[in-house]
């Protein structure tokens, strides 16, 4: 039957209207049972030959036929894929208990084999019963175990799923001093789990949908109930449901498809490895979007400042927080701004450097051929090819780059006459002020957004900049994510939220959540219960 | 700005202390409307005619401002920090980022200006401070030296200034209701005239009424004094961000209210007025002035102020009485 569907298919690609089940039909897992051209037939001869047509060439499905142990035998056939399973499952839990029988079960009547196994002889937690190819070819891609069974109309499920898959690790995309190490794995059920551990509450909801016609990612929508904004969850599910594509690998496919502006530079979605930042913020009211196959999990919504904040800000003292903010804050004017500075200072407002200094910029700058802006962008350039470089070559190689870098393109270019010692110190400072912001997506944000700025310097000096700036911010002020203003505790000016911003009030202090994100239940703990000395409470 | 004696401090004190009374009349005015613009306030009233001129008239001064602003921050551009570079760079850089933001609307002002408010205050009064190496109070003296015509006069000067709040009847129906006590009116005029008198006292107390008299741009001339331990010796670029953000936000206000306006009095789209208007304005204000003496007499009491006593006072009082005639037939009716 499956074959001359197949083949017809083949022609059609399901768009002929006499076809009563296609691929997309399969790839979507939707179940036609009006035909009911695919419900399993009662025979195994004839569902054999079914499912074998639906796995046709594929090597990695196990076909297994064996006899139920009673005195009359049963002919049963399990599918699967092989290395999706727990083997241990398979040959302990399943094929031993119903093949060892030994005539212990003499009596079986033909009605009711399906509900003895199911009920009296496989060990197994998680067991369904269905009847129709279309989702039993899902489950089984999911790593289920299909049992058919001769002569009944119902197939089970068993749900005996365990594959390969790396442990536990410590997050290499954030990593912290003080905090716990575990980071996220490729397996949403580790991921969800390593949260759950970490919020012991019923009313963390998780909800789980697929997406992609071929990829059929899992998707796990996170939240609190009542502190997240139900606006916001149903926003994220309706624009996680309009998705419609072939394919989901990662997380950033899923970031791209639900943010709200794509023509930025900015990341309007704060993915994270740790579980302890993701916990964090399902506590203030955000949603975590874990997706299958990446250890990336999505945050939402998110502002800009969300992305210079790392997640030992609150395992340290918070006067210490309030220093290191502070210095990101540098980090992210020179980032953005110092190449372009020094583009403009040189080239129009010599006048503003103090004279000491000035003679020796311009003494170092003897002799170089190029204008500043030409240096810089050299310079600056080389700088990203490096960095890009020493990401994707391959480890043993890795230590080359930095020689070259070092040696050859620093101190030789100087050498040579091509670009000032100022420029090289210049650089190296940029890249240093880049990558202390804690968020890459953020820094390599603000690392792009230079060049443009220095362009603008080089035509019109620090009225350039300024320029750049400003369209920058009336772009940031429009920009929002899920409803959010991206640059919130700043406009709209939010003061209770000014807790966590630059300052990182002590955690005795922040007794609400932000304002914006979760004022559905506002308190976190009572008002102002500093710590005191014991001699305090005694005279109370 | 205005006349150059030392008792130009009182002159300020005088326009806030009037620009503050004019805000509360305007405002008074405004909370009549119930959060519409006035042209529709007066056409939903039945005379349709006056809410005409009334709009029109209140149309033209804000484009006017918008262009007169254009021009004004261009030319100190010009003057002190670009001399080689045309007049139509700042005008089109500024031009575009107003008609940017104001694509994008009201909301995205109100937030930047939010972002740059705070910055702009700390740097004006960061320079005046950071000048002020010594109070020479005898700067000061003798006080009120030529009888109180002059002050009278420089207060006049300053109070037209002030008559920017009328925007606000372009503005009303994007106001937030809790806000329709209208005390923010007179409140931003305290504010503003706060800074005002603060920025004369630093410039008196800095320069001198006699120097100050010669310079353009007296509060230019004062950043130039600022020398900090004989290293940080120039913070003019420092001036040209503050004035670049205090000119930014200006010019998007009223080129957004210039927008809305003209869209809803000619019934165009938005999108068609941004860049119609964009373009206008780049034009007319390098066309208009020949140089920026012609720009400068043009704020001066004579003109300018003359043309805002009919903005601030006539205007509103012919609403007043508009709204007397019309309003209180529909009330009672």
């Amino acid at each position: 039957m499956f074959n001359v569907l197949r083949k017809k298919l083949k022609k059609a690609l399901g768009k002929n209207k006499n076809m009563k089940v296609s691929h997309e039909k399969f790839d979507q897992g939707e179940s036609d049972s009006q035909t009911e051209k695919h419900i399993i037939a009662s025979s195994l001869r004839k569902n054999k030959k079914t499912i074998q047509a639906i796995f046709n060439n594929c090597a990695d499905v196990k076909f297994r036929e064996f006899e139920l142990g009673t005195v009359p035998p049963v002919k049963l056939m399990i599918v699967y894929i092989d290395g999706l399973v727990s083997t241990a499952d398979i040959h302990i839990s399943t094929l031993d208990k119903l093949m060892l029988l030994n005539g212990l079960m003499e009596e079986v009547s033909a009605n009711n084999t399906l509900h003895l196994i199911k009920n009296k002889l496989l060990p197994i937690g998680q067991i369904t019963e269905d009847n129709d190819f279309v989702s039993i070819t899902g489950k089984i891609l999911a790593g289920d175990t299909a049992l058919f069974i001769d002569g009944e109309k119902k197939a089970l499920v068993l749900g005996a799923r365990g594959w390969e898959s790396r442990a536990i690790a410590e997050a290499e995309s954030e990593p912290v001093v003080r905090g716990p190490r575990d980071g996220f794995t490729e397996k949403m059920l580790t991921n969800i789990i390593l949260i759950r551990r970490r919020i012991k509450t019923s009313r963390l909801k998780i909800e789980t949908i697929k997406i992609g016609v071929l990829t059929k990612t899992d998707i796990g929508i996170l939240y609190i109930d009542g502190i997240a904004n139900d606006k916001v969850v149903e926003e994220v599910r309706f624009r996680l449901k309009r998705i419609d594509t072939d394919a989901i690998l990662e997380s950033g496919y899923i970031e791209e498809f639900i943010q709200d502006e794509w023509l930025s530079p900015f990341p309007q979605v704060l993915s994270t490895e740790r579980p302890d930042r993701a916990a964090a913020h399902l506590v203030e009211g955000h949603v975590v979007i874990v997706v299958d196959t990446t250890p990336f999990v999505l945050i939402v919504p998110v502002t800009f400042f969300h992305f210079l904040t790392a997640a030992e800000d609150y395992y340290s003292r918070n006067f210490i927080t309030m220093a290191v903010r502070l210095l990101r804050l540098v980090a992210i004017n020179i980032a953005l701004l110092l190449p372009s500075v020094y583009i403009a200072v040189i080239t129009f407002h010599q006048e503003m450097i103090p004279t000491a200094l000035m003679i020796n910029v311009a003494g170092a700058r003897e002799g170089i051929p190029f204008p500043a802006f030409v240096e810089a962008f050299i310079m600056e350039t080389t700088f990203e090819l490096l960095r890009e470089a020493g990401v994707r070559l391959p480890r043993p190689v890795g230590q080359a780059i930095s020689i070259v870098g070092a040696l050859v393109i620093g101190q030789s270019a100087v050498a040579a006459g091509l670009v000032s010692p100022a420029m090289v110190i210049i650089v190296a400072l940029t890249a240093i002020a880049s990558f202390a912001i804690p968020n890459y997506s953020g820094a390599i944000a603000l690392r792009l957004l230079r060049f443009p700025l220095m362009i603008l310097a080089a035509m019109l000096g620090l009225f350039g900049i300024m320029v750049g700036l400003l369209a920058l911010l009336i772009h940031l002020c429009a920009l929002r994510s899920f409803g959010v203003p991206y640059i919130a505790p700043i406009a709209p000016f939010v003061m209770s939220d000014l807790k966590d911003f630059i300052f990182r009030f002590p955690v005795w202090a922040m007794f609400t959540r932000p304002r914006l994100i979760g004022y559905k239940e506002p308190q976190r703990q009572e008002y102002m219960k500093e710590p005191k000395p014991p001699e305090d409470k005694e005279k109370q | 700005v205005g006349d150059r004696s030392q008792d130009v401090w009182i002159a300020a004190i005088l326009a806030t202390l009037l620009g503050v009374l004019n805000a509360l009349f305007l405002s008074k005015i405004m909370s009549l409307f119930s959060g519409q613009t006035v042209c529709s306030y007066f056409t939903g009233l039945g005379s349709k005619f006056f809410a005409r001129i009334i709009g029109m008239i209140i149309i033209v001064f804000v484009v006017s401002v918008t262009i007169l602003s254009l021009r004004d921050f261009a030319d100190l551009m010009v003057a002190a920090f670009f001399p080689e570079t045309p007049l139509l760079v700042f005008i089109v850089g500024l031009a575009l980022l107003a008609a940017w933001s104001a694509w994008h609307g009201i909301e995205v002002i109100a937030r930047m200006t939010q972002f740059l408010l705070p910055l702009t205050v700390v740097g004006v009064l960061a320079v005046g401070l950071l000048s002020m190496t010594d109070i020479n109070l005898k700067n000061f003296l003798p006080l009120i030296e030529d009888g109180y015509t002059p002050i009278i006069r420089g207060a006049f000067t300053h109070w037209a200034f002030f008559g920017d709040v009328v925007i606000w009847f372009l503005l009303l129906p994007f106001l937030n209701k809790s806000a329709r006590g209208y005390t923010f009116i007179p409140l931003s005029i305290v504010i503003s005239g706060g800074l005002l008198v603060a920025v004369v006292f630093f410039i008196i107390n800095g320069l001198g009424a006699g120097i100050s008299a010669y310079r353009t741009y007296p509060y230019l001339s004062l950043v130039d004094k600022i020398s900090i331990s004989g290293f940080f010796d120039n913070a003019k670029p420092f001036f040209l961000i503050v004035w670049i953000f205090t000119n930014f936000m200006k010019i998007n206000l009223f080129f957004y209210a210039a927008t809305s306006g003209i869209s809803e009095y000619f019934r165009i789209k938005s999108t068609i007025v941004i860049p119609v208007l964009a373009g206008g304005a780049v034009v007319l204000s390098v066309v208009l002035f020949d140089s920026y003496i012609s720009l400068k007499t043009l704020f001066g009491p004579e003109y300018y102020a003359s043309v805002l006593v009919i903005i601030q006072i006539i205007l509103p009082v012919a609403m007043l009485v508009g709204w007397f005639i019309k309003g209180r037939s529909v009330r009672t009716s």
